[in-house]
């Protein structure tokens, strides 16, 4: 017994002591699921004195990070890819390796169907609960800090920028999202029919589907898409944010994830590997995309949405027209006599 | 067979009965006679000529005497009639038309005269001549006993010194002979308490009906002008720069000056029915009473307040333009220094007067009322049939389209339309939004999309240069414009796009055509 309790103290001390000196890797926790472009890493350097960090994603580049004196804690985003990444974490003090650590986490897509489902090696975790943010709000105001309909004057003010400033350094970027209106907009703690497993494991999850949010600001569509025959599956469900990226787009300045036609043939597979519409004998099939679209006034390139309407449609094949019954008719529109 | 031949037998027996009934019943003889009689007629007209009367026997029934134009008969005699007998004709048509205009009040004045001409009669006569003194030269017009002489009718002796009055009380003497005895709801108080010689003279005036002064007004403004001596407290100031035309014409254009059924003996409803009396018939003016009836939006000043038009105007005088009792935007913020619901949707309204008050930059018109005509600029106070009784439309949408609507707005009622459709522009008058020679305005509100004035502008008052918000709203989100001014530009940073700088000088950025388009 005696030998056994002196064991036990001499652990806890040596622990204690240690954890006091040692570098601890906090984020990312590893194993967990990330649906954004960005993964904040957090390093607990307590009083080691490291100098720089090198992290390198997968088999990407290495980056180097010099870190400025008298910080107990060091904070930086990578970037990711989509799948599974591995973070390799190495904290130098001048040459000599302080601290070696590897993360492996998943970067899930909303459209791709290959990655949208994870094994379970990964499960989403959550950071904005009250018991974890304690370690970040010796430095961060953790506190939200927007009014409810009333932007920021200055942007900055935002509590939420100092950490998720990457989030809006698209070409194309949405309102709410630039002005960090993040949780009177979306991200308001609430949970929907999807993500209903996860409700209150987070301050700031956004509700699953996420149309009724959208709607509060595009009145346009509510009417719009309820009121005709035909959906698209995404609108259907009212996760608008499948294709569309409510933070913003380097692409389109609708902010779709991906270019048109890219972005439907992730699902449509079929389109992509065979011909749409028609072949000809020698096996050419009809162009959907790279020849420029005859209905057009300003000379837009031909796409998917050239003929389907993407969202809501009175019409078979969600065409955007009816040009009478019988498919044929619908080739008139550009192919006049 | 048999069937068929039994049903034809019983139509034909059912079809010749009914001929046979109606041969009975109609006399032929009598139809034949009259033909008769009818054509004998005709031809003895065509043989003797039209001029004999030629009598028949026959009976006209009333079907026939409609048919016949019986207009056109009495003008065919009226040719005949001569010269005098039209003009006879022409007397008692006039006549009758006077004895039909006689109304109930001018049948008791003429028993009125003849009772004083037939006392006077009966007094003795005291020749002009003999008048005193103190009555020459004598006036314009003189009270009827007094110019036959008739001093008996109202003072003991008729000498050449006037005596005691017949009776103590005046009220009792004059009501002798002007029997309309002043009754009505409200009274004027010399009436009330008998002092009828207050405004009228008892022998002789310059003006009608006896009155002392030299006006009308004169003698009503003795008692009821500012700082008057008996302390009267319905006062009028007259002396305003704007005056109310009849006003300074007569009191009596509104006022009745003995007694009226309407309160401040007007001779109606003075809130809003005397006014309308004459601005629904005026020239050059607007028919008020239709206008306020008709217009859609409606103020609440006209129909929802105590004082209705007396509530912004003065029916007298004052020193501001529309005879307003105020200076005019100082009026409208007399109700507009709270929040006003309004009547057609419920909405809210703003609390101008706060707004104007925290915001030092005003809209021209508000800033000089003299010149540019103050909320009356926009705002037609008489009710609009465009929203926020606006004089134009307007919208309340964030975009509008610029060729449907925008050049409508009550907007281009000053500025020029040249500053949102002008594509290139390099002057500074027609707009300084520009970046290089591109103008931003255009930019941004041209096409299906383009937004409002009102989206960057606030119409009223701002902190800000250009009479920009500092907030635009945007579904249901206050977004700021974040506004930087520089000497030759600026910048703008809004919900709707990044940060984006213009230089009047230096153009900052680059346009593709698409941009136009959007």
């Amino acid at each position: 017994m005696r030998r056994a309790t002196f064991f036990i103290v001499f652990v806890l001390i040596s622990v204690l002591f240690g954890a006091s000196k040692e570098i601890e890797l906090i984020k990312p926790y590893g194993q967990d699921i990330y649906l954004t472009r960005f993964a904040a890493v957090v390093l607990n350097l307590g009083e080691s004195g490291a100098t720089k960090v090198v992290t390198k994603v997968g088999e990407g580049e290495s980056i180097e990070r010099t870190i400025p004196s008298d910080r107990d804690f060091f904070c930086f985003t990578v970037e990711l890819v989509e799948g599974v990444n591995k973070i390799y974490v190495n904290v130098y003090k001048g040459d000599r390796v302080l601290y070696k650590a590897v993360r492996t986490i998943y970067r899930g897509s909303m459209i791709d169907k290959k990655l949208k489902y994870s094994t379970k090696f990964f499960h989403k975790q959550f950071f904005h609960q009250t018991e974890k943010e304690k370690i970040c709000s010796k430095c961060h105001n953790m506190k939200m800090n927007e009014q409810k309909g009333v932007a920021f004057e200055n942007i900055t003010e935002s509590n939420c920028f100092g950490c998720h400033y990457p989030v809006t350094t698209d070409k194309y970027l949405h309102a709410p999202a630039t002005n960090w209106l993040c949780a009177t907009s979306c991200h308001t703690g609430k949970s929907g029919r999807f993500n209903n497993r996860y409700k209150g494991e987070s301050k700031y999850l956004y509700p699953d589907p996420i149309a009724a949010n959208c709607f509060s600001c595009h009145k346009k569509f509510k009417e719009k898409f309820y009121g005709e025959k035909y959906r698209h599956e995404p609108v259907d469900d009212g996760r608008c944010n499948r294709c569309h990226d409510p933070h913003g787009s380097d692409i389109s300045n609708k902010f779709l994830r991906k270019k048109v036609w890219y972005l439907c043939t992730t699902c449509h597979t079929d389109k992509k590997r065979k011909g749409h519409v028609v072949r000809t004998f020698s096996g050419k099939a009809h162009p959907t995309k790279g020849v420029k679209d005859p209905t057009s006034k300003e000379g837009k390139e031909l796409t998917c949405i050239s003929c389907h309407n993407p969202h809501v449609s009175n019409n078979g094949y969600m065409l955007r027209g009816y040009m009478g019954s019988g498919r044929m008719l619908w080739c008139k529109r550009c192919h006049k006599k | 067979m048999r069937a068929k031949d039994i049903v034809f037998l019983t139509l034909f027996l059912i079809v010749a009965g009914a001929g046979l009934y109606l041969v009975t019943t109609v006399d032929v003889t009598k139809k034949i006679e009259r033909a008769q009689m009818i054509t004998k007629s005709i031809i003895h007209g065509i043989m003797e000529g039209p001029h004999e009367y030629f009598p028949t026997h026959a009976e006209i029934s009333e079907e026939e005497l409609k048919e016949i134009n019986v207009s056109k008969i009495a003008e065919e005699i009226g040719k005949g009639i001569t010269v005098k007998k039209k003009e006879k004709l022409f007397e008692i048509k006039q006549r009758t038309k006077e004895a039909l205009e006689i109304t109930k009040q001018k049948l008791q004045e003429e028993v009125k005269l003849k009772h004083t001409k037939a006392k006077a009669r009966v007094a003795k006569i005291v020749r002009l001549e003999d008048l005193p003194q103190k009555f020459k030269p004598l006036k314009k017009v003189l009270h009827e006993p007094f110019k036959m002489g008739a001093c008996e009718l109202c003072h003991v002796s008729a000498s050449s010194k006037p005596g005691k009055l017949i009776e103590k009380k005046i009220t009792d003497l004059c009501y002798r002979c002007h029997k309309v005895r002043y009754g009505n709801k409200f009274n004027h108080k010399p009436v009330k308490q008998g002092r009828c010689l207050d405004c009228h003279d008892p022998h002789q005036s310059n003006l009608n009906n006896l009155l002392k002064g030299k006006s009308v007004n004169d003698l009503c403004l003795k008692c009821h002008k500012p700082g008057n001596k008996k302390k009267i407290k319905k006062i009028v100031n007259m002396k305003g720069a704007y005056k109310h035309k009849p006003a300074e014409k007569s009191c009596v254009e509104c006022h009745e000056p003995h007694s009226a059924g309407f309160k401040k003996l007007l001779k109606d409803d003075g809130k809003m029915n005397l006014c309308l009396d004459c601005h629904s018939k005026l020239e050059k003016h607007v028919d008020m009473k239709k206008w306020i009836k008709d217009v859609k939006y409606k103020h609440g000043a006209i129909t929802d307040s105590k004082r209705k038009c007396l509530e912004c105007h003065n029916p007298h005088s004052t020193n501001h333009k529309g005879i307003l009792r105020k200076q005019q935007v100082k009026m409208c913020l007399s109700c507009h220094n709270k929040v006003v619901k309004s009547d057609e949707d419920g909405y809210e309204l703003m609390n101008m007067a706060e707004h104007l008050k925290k915001n030092p930059n005003w809209h021209k018109p508000i800033k000089d009322v003299k010149k540019e005509g103050g909320c009356a600029a926009c705002h037609n106070p008489h009710g609009s049939n465009h929203f926020s009784i606006l004089r134009r439309s307007y919208t309340t949408d964030f975009y509008a389209d610029i060729a449907k609507v925008k050049k409508d707005f009550i907007c281009f009622k000053c500025h020029e339309v040249k500053k949102i459709t002008d594509k290139m522009t390099a002057s500074d008058k027609v707009t300084k939004f520009r970046d290089g020679e591109v103008n931003l305005h255009f930019l941004h509100v041209n096409n299906k999309k383009g937004r409002a004035c009102r989206v960057c502008h606030d119409e009223h008052a701002s902190k800000y240069p250009h009479l920009l918000r500092r907030y635009t709203e945007f579904g249901g989100i206050k977004f700021p414009l974040r506004y930087v001014g520089t000497k030759t530009g600026g910048s703008c940073q809004p919900a709707c796009h990044k940060k984006y700088e213009y230089d009047r000088v230096k153009q900052k950025n680059k346009f593709s055509e698409d941009v136009f388009r959007k």
